[in-house]
């Protein structure tokens, strides 16, 4: 394999094409009209502009994807994660054009991407479920029914995809037709696929996750677990790894039903098995989602393992260069998606231009950015900046280290969740490990940030008055 | 010598300051324009970024946070508060796009009554539906947007009589 194309953008199409170089590998970049100045486009030894700014017209289309790697004589794809890596008819269409998929084969995703059909697979396995139902549900009244029988709260979620769109939690009957109708219109709009079902809400929950790795020799190794309880919208922003509720014994009974759940759908290359662990530390299986994840990083620095080289490797055939006995952690990583987005106004995004734009550096930091000062944060993608990752000893040090990262890291021209991160670092409940998903509801308090901004701002005030009073004496004297 | 500096910061936050009191702050100078300041026990990085004395105009750097800092003293107030007299203010109350989206419905129609907090219309930003509420109490007056439009920053969504 001398050439691959990574069919993506921003931080992660700079992270796999990082580790291609180390590998000897040339790279492809694609890119869309909005994304000609972005940083991927330049790191690539080749790029390929595949459409316009809409992701529908450029980076989620197959067709164009695979022509720029035949026409570059790129002899593999790597789909990152999001538009491309879980579509099954584009990994189909990759492997059919003589290519080479770095990543798990159709069926694989096929199966895992229908939540329903992923549990029909995982059931010989004995693997623990959620109570919900076992078909998509596209009728409301027949939602109503459902829901009533499963007992409330219920979750809704879309029966396609993931990424949090589409899901609502309903806590009765009376908000139910509305929900359904909004998370309907956002799968159908999200997915093509209006379609959602309905499961029993675990209360106070964790979102733990365990990441597997397979070979196409039959081995499969799962690399510990990491915890991606902190959310709003049902979406991560702070992911450590391991988890501070793990115990050696339930990390492996955990990592086992992982690996399980991988031969089920007889998995090849890096996927991650995501399970809900309930106040009483039962877990239950979530989903499997079929791609190198956004937080994988962490599990990177506890292992010392480089993930994006073993997918390579094992697309390129490779037996998986250990064994499940030979994989160690060591220390505590955390990490902190840097989105733009004011976390002081419900989190919606923060589109503008960066007018400043100083990334944190140091002993035990590591940032998988893809941008720049002076670029403008494009409104047709996902609002992430990049990804500020610390390490340390133990979870202490890594928790320290990341107040100390967020401090150095400046962005100027639109608000980001740098500020929610440093609030998340401070507060005793994280600091404790005592904290589930709920943490936003429970202990997220904007006015805190809002404080310390006042304090700030009455320093800023009375150091421009120093300095104008200053300027002024001057002029007289 | 004014004796009373009114700072407007970031836009919204104001702030009356003593000029006799500016020179007891506890400051450290680290290099050009560059400080550390003590306040109860409390460190703050501090850095002047620009500085322009003739607009009374100030951007300063505290701890990562740029801050704008306008400053007017006695003067400035007597002729800021005359010119608010002169216009004849007439608020308008209307709904302005929180950020760049996609019109997806419009719940509310010309003529509706409508309390704080009712949803008004669906914008699609970044893949997420946003409910736009109403900011408080009115009558739809006008609608200035229609499903599938697409709108900047800002726009004028809805007004209200």
């Amino acid at each position: 394999m001398k050439k691959i194309l990574i069919a993506n953008r921003g931080e992660i199409a700079m992270r796999v094409m990082r580790t291609a170089r180390e590998m000897g590998i040339e790279t492809v970049a694609v890119y869309s009209e909005a994304d000609r100045g972005a940083p991927h486009v330049r790191f690539a030894d080749q790029a390929v502009c595949i459409g316009a700014a809409a992701s529908a017209q450029s980076y989620l289309k197959g067709d164009r994807v695979v022509e720029a790697a035949l026409e570059t004589g790129a002899e593999a794809i790597h789909p990152g994660y999001g538009f491309l890596s879980e579509n099954a008819g584009f990994a189909r269409r990759v492997t059919e054009a003589g290519l080479t998929f770095i990543g798990p084969g159709p069926d694989a995703i096929k199966t895992m991407g229908d939540k329903l059909a992923a549990k029909e697979a995982v059931k010989a396995y004995d693997i623990p479920m959620v109570p919900g139902t076992d078909h998509p549900i596209l009728n409301p009244e027949e939602a109503r029914e459902v829901a009533g029988a499963i007992g409330y709260p219920v979750l809704i979620k879309a029966a396609a995809g993931g990424g949090g769109k589409g899901m609502r939690v309903v806590e009765k009957e009376a908000d139910l037709p509305a929900q359904i109708e909004r998370a309907m219109s956002e799968a159908k709009s999200a997915f093509g696929d209006g379609s959602v079902f309905i499961e029993k809400y675990v209360s106070k929950p964790r979102h733990i996750e365990i990441q597997v790795m397979a070979d196409t020799h039959g081995n499969i190794v799962h690399l510990f677990e990491r915890e991606c309880s902190i959310q709003r919208r049902h979406q991560k922003v702070v992911e450590e790894a391991p988890s501070s509720v793990l115990s050696p014994e339930l990390r492996d009974r955990m990592g086992c039903a992982a690996v399980d759940v991988a031969r089920a759908c007889s998995y090849v290359g890096a996927g991650t098995v995501e399970f809900l662990l309930d106040a009483d530390h039962h877990f239950y299986f979530l989903e499997m989602n079929t791609r190198l994840q956004v937080e994988h990083p962490v599990t990177e620095l506890i292992t010392g393992l480089d993930l994006v080289e073993l997918q390579i490797r094992v697309a390129r055939g490779e037996v998986l260069p250990f064994r499940q006995e030979d994989v160690r952690m060591q220390g505590h990583a955390l990490e902190l998606r840097v989105y733009a987005e004011d976390p002081l106004n419900g989190f919606l995004p923060s589109v503008g231009k960066l007018e400043r734009y100083v990334l944190p550096h140091g002993k035990g930091i590591r940032v998988d950015n893809g941008f720049e000062e002076g670029m403008e944060v494009p409104i047709y993608y996902d609002p992430m900046l990049s990804k500020l990752i610390t390490y340390g000893e133990n979870r202490d040090a890594a928790i320290r280290r990341m107040r100390d990262a967020i401090a150095d890291y400046r962005v100027e021209g639109v608000e980001t969740t740098l500020a929610f991160g440093a609030f998340v670092c401070r507060h005793p409940a994280f600091i404790s490990g005592d904290f589930s998903t709920h943490f936003v509801r429970d202990h997220y308090r904007p006015e805190e940030i809002r404080a310390q901004r006042e304090k700030e701002a009455a320093v800023a005030a009375r150091i421009a008055l120093r300095e104008y009073l200053g300027e002024i004496g001057k002029i007289k004297a | 010598m004014p004796t009373l500096f009114r700072a407007t910061v970031a836009g919204d936050l104001i702030f009356d300051l003593d000029p006799e009191a500016i020179g007891s702050m506890d400051l450290v100078t680290l290099g050009t324009d560059t400080y550390h300041l003590l306040e109860d026990q409390i460190p703050y990085r501090i850095e002047v970024l620009r500085k322009d004395a003739l607009g009374k105009s100030y951007r300063i750097a505290v701890n990562n946070r740029t801050y704008q800092v306008s400053l007017a003293d006695d003067l400035d107030l007597l002729v800021d508060e005359l010119g608010f007299k002169l216009q004849a203010t007439r608020s308008v109350s209307r709904v302005e796009a929180p950020m760049p989206g996609l019109i997806l419905s419009i719940e509310v129609g010309v003529g509706d009554r409508v309390q704080e907090g009712d949803t008004l219309l669906i914008l699609e930003a970044m893949k997420m539906e946003n409910a736009i509420l109403s900011p408080g109490e009115g009558v739809v007056a006008r609608i200035e947007v229609g499903p599938g439009d697409a709108v900047d920053k800002k726009s004028i969504l809805i007004e209200f009589e």
